[in-house]
Parts: C-alpha cells; sequence; structure tokens
C-alpha cells in the first residue's frame, strides 16, 4: 500500500454566497501524477490553493503528509508549487530570483539553481532579467523554482499553457521523470486533456466546485479506451476461442456477459462466425471508446442531467 | 528568520531602488554640509520660529527629522508592496512559510531596517559636522544622541503603521498616494481649523498640534524633559499605536485571500 500525500475530508470553500469548492473529497498517493480537470471556474485552482496554503477552507479539512491543514506550515518545504501565473521579480535575472528563494528556504548549496535551470532549459536565459521572458519561458521557471528544493509534492496549476509544442513534450518528461526517478508526487491541472492524459495516472474530474469523479487511468482506459465489446452467453467459452483460435490475448472480461478487446486489427465477422459455430451465442458486436475529452463531457453532461 | 534576513537583503541590493534611496539621503546629508542651512519638512502648524532660540545644526538636523516620514516610506515600499506585485508572494507563502510569520518576519525587517537608518544617517551626520562643520559649534554627544533615542519610539511607529498600510494596500500606487498625501492632507484641514475664528484657541485642537508628529519630533529635537508628562504621554501614544497596527496588519493579512 502506497502512502497517502493527501487525503481531503468535505473540503469545502465559500465566498460569500458563491461555493468555489463543495464538500471535494480526493486521495492522493505517494507517486501519482494526479490531474485535475475541470472547466474555468470548476473549483480546480481553489482546491490547490487550499492544499498549498494560499487560502484558508471554510469548512471540511484536509491531511498533507500525515499532518493535519492546522500542522501543515511545517511541511510546507516538502511542497514546490506553482499556482496561476508564474510571478517572479520583473527586474532580477532568472538567476537572481531563484537565488533570492534558496536564501528564502534556506537551501545552502546554490548550485541547485544552475541544475535546475539546465532541467527546465534556461541555462542559456539565466542573466536575461525576468520581464524580457517569453510566458513560455516564465512557465518553464516557474516549474525549476516548484522544483528547486527537491520537494516530495509539486503542484502545478496549469504549467502547459503557453508552451510550444516541443516543449510540452519535454515538459512531458521532465514530469515523468520526477515522478518515476525522483519519487515526486505531482499534482497537475490543465485543459489540454490529452497532454493531461499521458502524463497522470490518476484522475480528478471536478465541476462547479464538486468532485464528479475520482478515477485511475486503467480505469479510465477501460470506460474510455477503443475496443471491441463481445456480449455473448459464455465468457469462458469465449476466451478460449480467443485466445486458441485467433491469438487475441489483449482483452478484459467486464463483467458475466461482456468482453472487450483491445485489437486494431480484429476481423469481427470472423471471429463472429467462429463464435458462433462452437455454439455460443452472441447477442451484440460494437465498436466502444471514446477520448479523455469525450469522456469528461460525458461526466458533465451526466451530471447536467 | 534568518533566512527571511538573507534574502532580504540579497533582493534590496539588487533593486534600483535601494540605491536611489541611499542617494537621497547622502544627498540631504550633504546638501545640509554644504550650505550649513538644514532642510526639513515639517507640518509647521504651532511652531512660532520668531521665539526660537539659537540651535547648533546637528540639533537642527534632529528637529528636522519628521523627514524620516519620507524617507522610510521607501524601503517599507521595495520590502513590501514589492512581493505584492503580481502576487509573487505565492511563492512564498505556499512553499516557505505561512502568511503569518509572512508578516511578522516582513514587519521585524522593516523596523529594524527603518530603525538601523535612522540611526546609521543620526549618527553619520553628527560625525561629518563635527568634522566638516565643527567651527559653527556643536552639541554634546550624548546629549545628541539621547535626543535621537528619545524619537525613537515615533519611528518604530512609523514603520509601523507603513507596514500595516502596505500590508492593507498591497499596491503600490495606493501605497503611496495615501501615505505621501496623508501628511498634506493632514496640514491642510488643520490649517482650516486654525483660520476658523474662535477655533484655534480651542483645547482639542491645541493638544492634537502639540502632539502631531512633525511637532513631536520637534520638541523632542530641541530638547524636553524626557521624565515629564508631555514625552510620557507621547511614548504611551506610540507603544498604543504601534501595537495596535501591528495587529491590524497581523489579523487581516492572516485572513487575506492570496
Amino acid at each position: 500500500m502506497r502512502d497517502v500525500v493527501i487525503k481531503t475530508h468535505n473540503l469545502t470553500k465559500k465566498y460569500g454566497s458563491f461555493t468555489a469548492l463543495e464538500n471535494a473529497n480526493m486521495t492522493i498517493y505517494q507517486g501519482d501524477i494526479y490531474g485535475l480537470i475541470g472547466r474555468n471556474g470548476a473549483g480546480k485552482t481553489t482546491a490547490m490553493k487550499i492544499l498549498t496554503g494560499l487560502t484558508d477552507q471554510t469548512d471540511g479539512d484536509y491531511e498533507i503528509f500525515g499532518k493535519s491543514s492546522k500542522d501543515s506550515a511545517s511541511i510546507r518545504r516538502r511542497v514546490g508549487c506553482l499556482i496561476e501565473n508564474p510571478a517572479f521579480f520583473e527586474n532580477m535575472t532568472a538567476y537572481q530570483n531563484l537565488r533570492y528563494y534558496c536564501y528564502q528556504k534556506g537551501i545552502a548549496d546554490l548550485s541547485k539553481i544552475d541544475e535546475v535551470l539546465d532541467f527546465v532549459n534556461l541555462q542559456d536565459a539565466k542573466n536575461k532579467k525576468f520581464k524580457t521572458f517569453s510566458l513560455g519561458m516564465k512557465q518553464r521557471l516557474g516549474i525549476a523554482f516548484a522544483i528547486m528544493d527537491n520537494p516530495d509534492l509539486v503542484v502545478l496549476d496549469e504549467p502547459i499553457n503557453g508552451l510550444d509544442p516541443i516543449g510540452i513534450a519535454e515538459l512531458r518528461d521532465t514530469f515523468h521523470m520526477l515522478a518515476h526517478e525522483r519519487g515526486m508526487t505531482l499534482m497537475i491541472s490543465s485543459h489540454i486533456l490529452s497532454e493531461l492524459y499521458a502524463l497522470a495516472n490518476r484522475f480528478l474530474i471536478i465541476d462547479h466546485g464538486r468532485v464528479l469523479k475520482e478515477i485511475s487511468k486503467e480505469e479510465l482506459d477501460n470506460e474510455c479506451s477503443r475496443a471491441t465489446v463481445l456480449r455473448v452467453n459464455d465468457v469462458k467459452g469465449t476466451c478460449v476461442i480467443l485466445e486458441r483460435d485467433h491469438q487475441i490475448k489483449n482483452f478484459k472480461v467486464i463483467d458475466d456477459g461482456e468482453i472487450r478487446i483491445y485489437d486494431e486489427h480484429l476481423k469481427t465477422a470472423g471471429l463472429n462466425r467462429s463464435l458462433v459455430q462452437s455454439g455460443i451465442e452472441v447477442s451484440q458486436i460494437f465498436e466502444a471508446g471514446i477520448s479523455l475529452e469525450e469522456y469528461f463531457k460525458k461526466v458533465i453532461e451526466e451530471e447536467e442531467r | 528568520m534568518i533566512n527571511m534576513i538573507r534574502a532580504e537583503k540579497y533582493r534590496l541590493t539588487k533593486t534600483k531602488g535601494f540605491y536611489i534611496f541611499w542617494g537621497l539621503i547622502l544627498l540631504v546629508v550633504i546638501l545640509d554640509l554644504a550650505t550649513n542651512t538644514i532642510g526639513a519638512i515639517g507640518l509647521g502648524v504651532g511652531i512660532d520660529t520668531d521665539e526660537m532660540p539659537t540651535y547648533t545644526k546637528d540639533i537642527m538636523f534632529l528637529m528636522g527629522n519628521f523627514n524620516f516620514y519620507f524617507f522610510l516610506l521607501m524601503p517599507v515600499f521595495s520590502i513590501v508592496v514589492g512581493e505584492f506585485s503580481d502576487h509573487i508572494v505565492k511563492n512564498t507563502i505556499s512553499s516557505a512559510i505561512s502568511k503569518s510569520r509572512f508578516f511578522v518576519y516582513k514587519y521585524v525587517i522593516c523596523v529594524v531596517y527603518g530603525v538601523l537608518v535612522f540611526l546609521v544617517v543620526n549618527v553619520g551626520f553628527y560625525g561629518l559636522y563635527a568634522i566638516f562643520r565643527s567651527d559653527y559649534g556643536r552639541a554634546d554627544f550624548g546629549v545628541y544622541m539621547s535626543r535621537v533615542m528619545g524619537q525613537l519610539p515615533l519611528i518604530v511607529m512609523l514603520l509601523s503603521v507603513f507596514v500595516t498600510v502596505a500590508f492593507l494596500f498591497r499596491k503600490g500606487a495606493a501605497y503611496n498616494s495615501v501615505m505621501i498625501i496623508a501628511p498634506f492632507l493632514f496640514e491642510v484641514i488643520l490649517g482650516i481649523c486654525m483660520a476658523i475664528p474662535g477655533l484655534k484657541d480651542f483645547s482639542f485642537l491645541s493638544k492634537v498640534i502639540r502632539y502631531e508628529v512633525s511637532t513631536v519630533m520637534f520638541n523632542i529635537g530641541s530638547g524636553i524633559d524626557f521624565m515629564g508628562s508631555y514625552y510620557r504621554n507621547i511614548l504611551i501614544a506610540c507603544v498604543a499605536i504601534t501595537v495596535l497596527t501591528f495587529l491590524i496588519g497581523y489579523s487581516s493579512f492572516k485572513k487575506r485571500e492570496l
């Protein structure tokens, strides 16, 4: 069982009569890349702000590294984050900005600055003032700041905004490396759902401040992946025929009467014939599967209904 | 705290404002010494210059220490308001320290830095005056320093007000407008009150004039009885305002959304 990094209990945030977050429950485990999906104003940033101490919840509570929200100040050093737009001192260079935060966090080893600037490909721009940076460069400096202190948890709000396709691909590799090689836990929100799908292993769908679904990538794949769905009366017999006669191994038994086959080159007519010839009743064969974006829309629509 | 001081020292020395601030102070000191005339901003109400005894110029420099009201606006601006432009403060709060600690650290840094500036400039002026202008007569160092120390509670109080206003407004334009206009607005209102027949002798108005900051600075600089009720009242007011503004700033920032 992996350690729990963040656990929220009915987290609620109200601004006057407006509820930005309502009874939100989520659990983030160590090593997760946790993707937050939601429309503008859904409550993603509010959740991140509460968890990083930038604002207080109106109701509910959360635990971060086992400490309650009241004691969370002592573990702030274990959290790196970039919330909303990356902001630094305009008239200071990238290096000077990071050095300022090194002093502030008590990081004695200043070589870490060059290390993280290298990591986000900003070494050449280290002596340029922040005000001359493009949006993409600002985002990368924000990420450098977030990971500078080797935090255990990194919270990134829209980190790939403003990046070009190559930059996005590089960051994707960077995030994978942080999670898999350095063992960091990442919480990321993004509007680019295809990117989030490529990155995260668990997802939280949130809308109008309410958590609609917390789902792992595996579960999501089961619900979203392009697959051929077979509805039969004999699942066991069908499995034997799939493996023995058609050499298909990439399939999953969903329930008593349903099998999903993940094979792009499947010849459904031939499969149907062999199943029928073996005495298996095939009630349905159809193509299923949707993208994360379509899945997100589906969940939202279901909720609105 | 040490980390914050180191970080702040590093950042301040990387800003133009730091050098402009010290350049301006140096310019005032040099002009005072070169012309042997003390330039000072005061609200000027209630001071009858015709009846003023003759003071040595170093003492007159102390009497004009209301100048520090305007000087000390600058470091508070750099240390506090700078953090709020583009919400830079989020970087610190989310990964280094809590909001309450952030306020306390910034408050302490501003007050310590402001007090250091006040002491360095006054002691520096005394030294330079003694070296270059001693032929015009100078005050005893002990007397001079006792008056400097006597003015210190007012400086701490002013810094406390500045920090709290900076945390409340958080925007450079708002902070500067309010803090720069406030003394002039006060002077205009007081001037109008003084012009109204009969109101000049109103005891409350006389008290306001007597306890107004530039007059208090002037009086302490010129020499008052530190054991008397006038200074005791000043001390009580300074401590009360310092504590009150600290509490207002602390509690409002702790609840503030970032």
